[in-house]
């Protein structure tokens, strides 16, 4: 029975190329964008190496200090995160480091610009890179300041070329660096292990960093469970009030939180409201043009599947007339629609991968290495399929309800 | 005619439902995309107010354990000085000047004042010394630019944008007033020392920090004092301009001689073209990125389009028939069946204009023009038209060839 | 006069022409469908011509070519050969555009199956004719009700085909045929679809509008009605025989 099903969708479907066409384009395009957005988003939140343990680890990235109608808001400096967030309950490990940013080096008279950022050794354990040369940094040289870097792959082609890197040294901001180890390219993407060089944060070119409120520090705290995400955020809130400020004339407050990469993301996006990100509706906003960019192909579909039937009506009455089920007809127009959409998902998986892949190699985003989700793609092709039948039930249902002699007339309206 | 259209549609209305709703929702999304171009071209006609070729920006990064030292403030302004008679040392460098707002960058330094009315007014505070204009090449339209001497005035010269002057003393001269501040309950501020009180000495056209996408109006420029540390704090970036066609080679050589001035500071050097270029990209990427998309999609819709055009002639011949009996040409029909479409695209067309000026009309984005909102409209309308027209082309063909008499040959 | 083949038809005479042209006159019109092997030979050699103000029936059985030969006379087809006149104008040489032209002025169709639009009330459907003919929308309204009067429904302008009986609709598209107050009329098999009782106001109408002055011709299988009517042309095969 399914086979015959099968076989006539297949000559239905060739019959009418044009809307077969379409229907296809349609779901293929559709789930060509849906697999793409959903490929950026599972990079952008979900916990791939190196931050293999995002999913418990909170983020200390932006503060405010106010008063007087100053403000001064940013990320915080290493005096603020060192004397007041450690030591907080279920917190197991806690990083320290910067933002990464450009550095020149001259190699031979050409301008190398690479990402630097500058770190404690307690980065290497929360995050987990992988190294092709040599090792990390630990705490000894972190507290004697030694002049040794981590470098990536692509870093390390740009100063050494084709030679091995660990142990070369090399120049940038002023300072000499020893290469201690190489670690394969980090994609943009991964927000806190994003960069070319990795360097000891005691190799600043002075002390005084250490003690600033405000500076260009990050902190990441690893939590034992993400269950204790709210104990660590109020700990962190009720020290706010004891922070000594340095400038107490201008500013009397500080204010923030530490945030999950999806709070740190919706407040970029869409700001914040009291310095609390506003993880909500930011994913409201996301859900609403997810539903909207897929309202135009539901609806496309719901239309072609209309004409399709209003154009069969004869063909109806003639097999209602040699003795065909209203059941019959309803299966046979599911399957053609159950069709397209298998069909429809398979050339859309193809076009993604293709197009992931020349996203992948177009370096608009370094280093991306966009994969299409299995998960997903289930998904997006369950969903497709349910649409499918569902946008060609009823209407099916409705003609194949017809009275043979009025379809055999041309049914009725 | 078109009456008889609409009449055809309206009763219509259950059949053509969907497509009315594929119809405005591909007008939308192409609001959307069209909104965006709109303000981003409507901001980029602006004068820019300054000019970024061969244009470098230095940041700097002193690291200082609090702000309010006196004697540290004053340390580094020695150093800055010292810097600032580096960078003019260097042979390629024409001018240079100390600039907390530097073009394309993220970081922003502004002050907000309440106005008598009770608005807020934000704007880009920037201490600067005279050179600064030389550097940017700042399009002064009144009174007078910075001149030394300013750093120690009994009052702190401002030199406002255009805009902002307009802002503050509506269409009164500007220059020689003074930009006052007032508090929630509309009393003025008071202000602590005399030399704080800003007076306005000059107006410059513009300058949009931000770059060209960006609606930046208001901006003030002051005298930056490289050695009183009570009027100034020592400045973390600079702007130079060099001679054109300067290469790598100066950008060693200058960071090299910073740092040999100040050892403990780091800086970075910045080609200010290379930022613009960057910025526009990221700028441009999404907007490029959402185009296409709603192209795949309003594609889609046309293509549906068609294929319910197409079966509704088919479904239609008989009425098609009957009207070329009744006097209709081939082309009276074709038009009916374009003609159709387009009255129910215009339908569709008004009732997403209505929706969409929702948005300006509850306050949301206000800080969008209504210019950009009605551009975004007749943009979407002049391409959704002709396009409407286009899908409809194909089925008016098909509705020409219809056979009178076969038609009505009805077995 | 034409010839036909000797076998067993005879030629028809035609009545004596009083004065002026011809309403229709068809000459030696042949009508052949090719397809790519069949050659269906529909009207041959048809010579015919009504009088103004006079009503022919047309009969046959099925197949003989009638309703072909309604569509010549109303212009909706183009005889393979031959020459046809309406009001004494040869329409041979006339493009798409001035036969829809004279189609619109001078000929109004009644169908068996009525060909109403069933989304468009009553008096939007009689007026169509009339926006070909590019008249302003007052106008044409009037114009509209004068017909539905002339038909007796002025009291339904506003209702839908589907709210009406049969008898109903047809005497719609009757009075959507008239609107224009074409010289012809050509009704094909206009109570096909209607009882008997209602079968007889149709030709009432009919009639009336003859006595007015239209020229009718009508198809019919029914000889009750054809006999009603001053002349019969009868069609076999393709062939006018008596």
């Amino acid at each position: 029975m399914l086979t015959n099903y099968l076989k006539l969708a297949y000559k239905v479907l060739l019959r009418r190329k044009f809307f077969t066409f379409v229907s296809l384009f349609g779901t293929s395009v559709t789930l060509l964008v849906l697999m793409i957005a959903s490929a950026m988003l599972d990079h952008t939140f979900a916990p791939l190496p190196p931050e293999v343990r995002l999913d418990r680890t909170l983020h200390v990235t932006y503060m405010a200090m106010r008063g007087e109608g100053n403000e001064w808001s940013g990320s915080p400096g290493y005096g603020f995160l060192d004397r007041y967030c450690r030591g907080i309950p279920h917190v197991e490990r806690m990083s320290v480091f910067t933002g990464a940013h450009g550095a020149s080096s001259f190699v031979g008279g050409e301008k190398v610009v690479s990402q630097l950022r500058h770190t404690d050794a307690e980065y290497w354990s929360i995050l987990d890179f992988d190294f092709v040369a040599g090792q990390a940094y630990g705490e000894s040289e972190v507290a004697d300041g030694s002049h040794v870097a981590v470098i990536s792959e692509a870093a390390a082609r740009n100063l050494f070329g084709d030679r091995a890197a660990v142990g070369q040294s090399f120049e940038t901001r002023g300072q000499t660096f020893r290469v201690i180890g190489v670690v394969r390219n980090v994609p943009r993407m991964r927000e806190t292990a994003f960069a070319d060089i990795w360097v000891p944060v005691t190799t600043l070119p002075s002390d005084v960093w250490k003690t600033g409120l405000m500076g260009d520090f990050n902190a990441m705290l690893l939590a034992d469970s993400p269950r204790n995400f709210r104990a660590i955020r109020a700990e962190f809130a009720a020290r706010l009030p004891h922070v000594v400020m340095t400038e107490p004339d201008r500013y009397k407050t500080m204010s923030g939180s530490p945030r999950t990469r999806l709070e740190d993301i919706a407040a970029d996006a869409i700001g914040t409201k009291d310095d609390m990100p506003q993880t909500g509706l930011f994913i409201g906003v996301l859900v609403l043009l997810a539903l909207l960019f897929m309202l135009l192909p539901a609806i496309n579909l719901v239309n072609m599947n209309i004409s399709r039937i209003f154009e069969r009506v004869p063909e109806i009455g003639v097999r209602k007339a040699f003795g065909a089920s209203t059941g019959h007809l309803v299966g046979q127009f599911i399957v053609e629609n159950i069709v397209l959409a298998v069909l429809g998902g398979a050339i859309g998986f193809l076009l993604s991968l293709w197009a992931l892949q020349l996203i992948n190699g177009s370096g608009l985003i370094t280093n991306a290495d966009f994969q299409v989700n299995p998960r997903i793609f289930l998904y997006g092709l369950g969903l497709s399929v349910f649409f499918g039948v569902l946008s060609g039930a009823y209407p099916a249902w409705r003609m194949a309800r017809l009275d043979p002699v009025e379809a055999l007339r041309g049914g009725h309206r | 005619m078109i009456a008889h259209y609409l009449k055809l549609v309206w009763n219509r209305r259950r059949a053509n439902g969907l497509i009315l709703v594929e119809i405005l929702v591909s007008f939308l999304v192409l609001c959307a995309v069209f909104g965006v171009v709109a303000y981003y071209a409507m901001n980029w006609f602006r004068p820019l107010g300054f000019d970024y070729r061969n244009v470098w920006t230095l940041e700097v990064d002193i690291p200082q354990a609090t702000l309010d030292d006196r004697e540290q403030t004053a340390r580094a302004l020695a150093t800055s000085q010292r810097l600032l008679a580096t960078m003019h040392d260097d042979p390629q460098v024409e001018s240079a000047a100390p600039m907390p707002n530097t073009p394309y960058s993220g970081s922003m330094s502004r002050r907000g004042i309440r106005l008598k009315d009770g608005s807020m007014l934000q704007y880009l505070s920037s201490p600067t010394t005279p050179e600064g204009r030389d550097v940017l090449r700042l399009e002064l339209v009144a009174g007078r630019w910075l001149e030394p001497g300013d750093e120690a005035l009994e009052f702190t010269p401002h030199v406002i944008t255009q805009d902002m002057a307009r802002r503050l003393f509506g269409r009164e001269n500007p220059i020689g007033r003074t930009i006052d501040g007032f508090d929630d309950k509309g009393q003025p501020e008071t202000v602590r020392e005399s030399w704080q009180v800003r007076r306005v000495v000059g107006v410059i056209r513009n300058y949009r920090k931000s770059g060209e996408f960006a609606d930046m109006r208001y901006a003030a420029f002051h005298p930056q004092s490289m050695s009183d540390p009570v009027r100034s704090s020592e400045p973390w970036s600079y702007v130079l301009r060099v001679n054109p066609g300067t290469r790598a080679a100066f950008e060693e050589r200058l960071l090299k001689a910073l740092r040999a001035e100040a050892p403990e500071w780091t800086f970075g050097l910045r080609s200010l073209e290379l930022e613009r270029q960057r910025h526009i990209r990221d700028r441009l990427m999404p907007l490029a990125f959402g185009g296409t998309l709603a192209g795949f999609l309003i594609l889609m819709v046309g293509m549906g389009l068609v294929g319910v055009l197409w079966q509704n002639v088919t479904r239609r011949t008989q009425e098609l028939g009957l009207r070329r009996a009744l006097g209709a040409t081939a082309s009276a029909v074709r038009n009916q069946i374009i003609g159709e479409i387009v009255v129910l695209t215009v339908i569709a067309l008004f009732i997403g204009t209505v929706l969409f000026l929702q948005l300006p009309l509850l306050g949301v984005l206000s800080f969008v023009g209504v210019g950009v909102f009605v551009s975004a409209i007749v943009a979407s309308s002049l391409v959704i038209v002709p396009f409407v027209i286009a899908c409809g082309l194909y089925p008016g063909w098909l509705a020409t060839q219809v056979e009178p008499a076969q038609a009505l040959q009805y077995e | 006069m034409s010839t036909l083949s000797p076998a067993a038809h005879t030629a028809v005479a035609d009545p004596p022409r009083p004065n002026g042209h011809a309403a229709i006159r068809l000459t030696g019109v042949e009508k052949i469908h090719r397809t790519d092997r069949i050659e269906t030979v529909a009207l041959n050699q048809i010579h015919l011509a009504v009088e103004a103000r006079e009503f022919l029936s047309v009969m046959g059985p099925s197949g003989s070519g009638k309703s072909t030969l309604l569509n010549v006379i109303g212009l909706l087809d183009r005889p393979s050969k031959g020459t046809v006149e309406i009001g004494g104008q040869s329409v041979g040489a006339l493009s798409d555009r001035e036969l829809a032209a004279k189609r619109n002025l001078d000929i109004g169709f009644v169908f068996q199956t009525f060909h109403l639009i069933q989304d468009l009330n009553v008096l939007d459907n009689v007026e169509i004719p009339l926006l070909y003919r590019q008249l302003p929308s007052g106008k044409r309204r009037v114009m509209a009700q004068e017909a539905l009067e002339r038909v007796g429904l002025s009291a339904r302008t506003a209702h839908f085909p589907s709210q009406l009986s049969g008898g109903q609709r047809q005497r719609v598209a009757i009075a959507r045929a008239i609107v224009g107050r074409p010289s012809i009329l050509l009704a094909d098999e206009p109570t096909g679809n209607l009882d008997s009782q209602m079968g007889d106001e149709i030709i009432a109408i009919l009639e009336e509008l003859n006595r007015d002055g239209t020229t009718v011709v009508m198809v019919t299988h029914d000889q009750r009605l054809a006999s009603r009517t001053a002349r019969i042309v009868r069609l076999f095969d393709g062939r006018q025989v008596e």
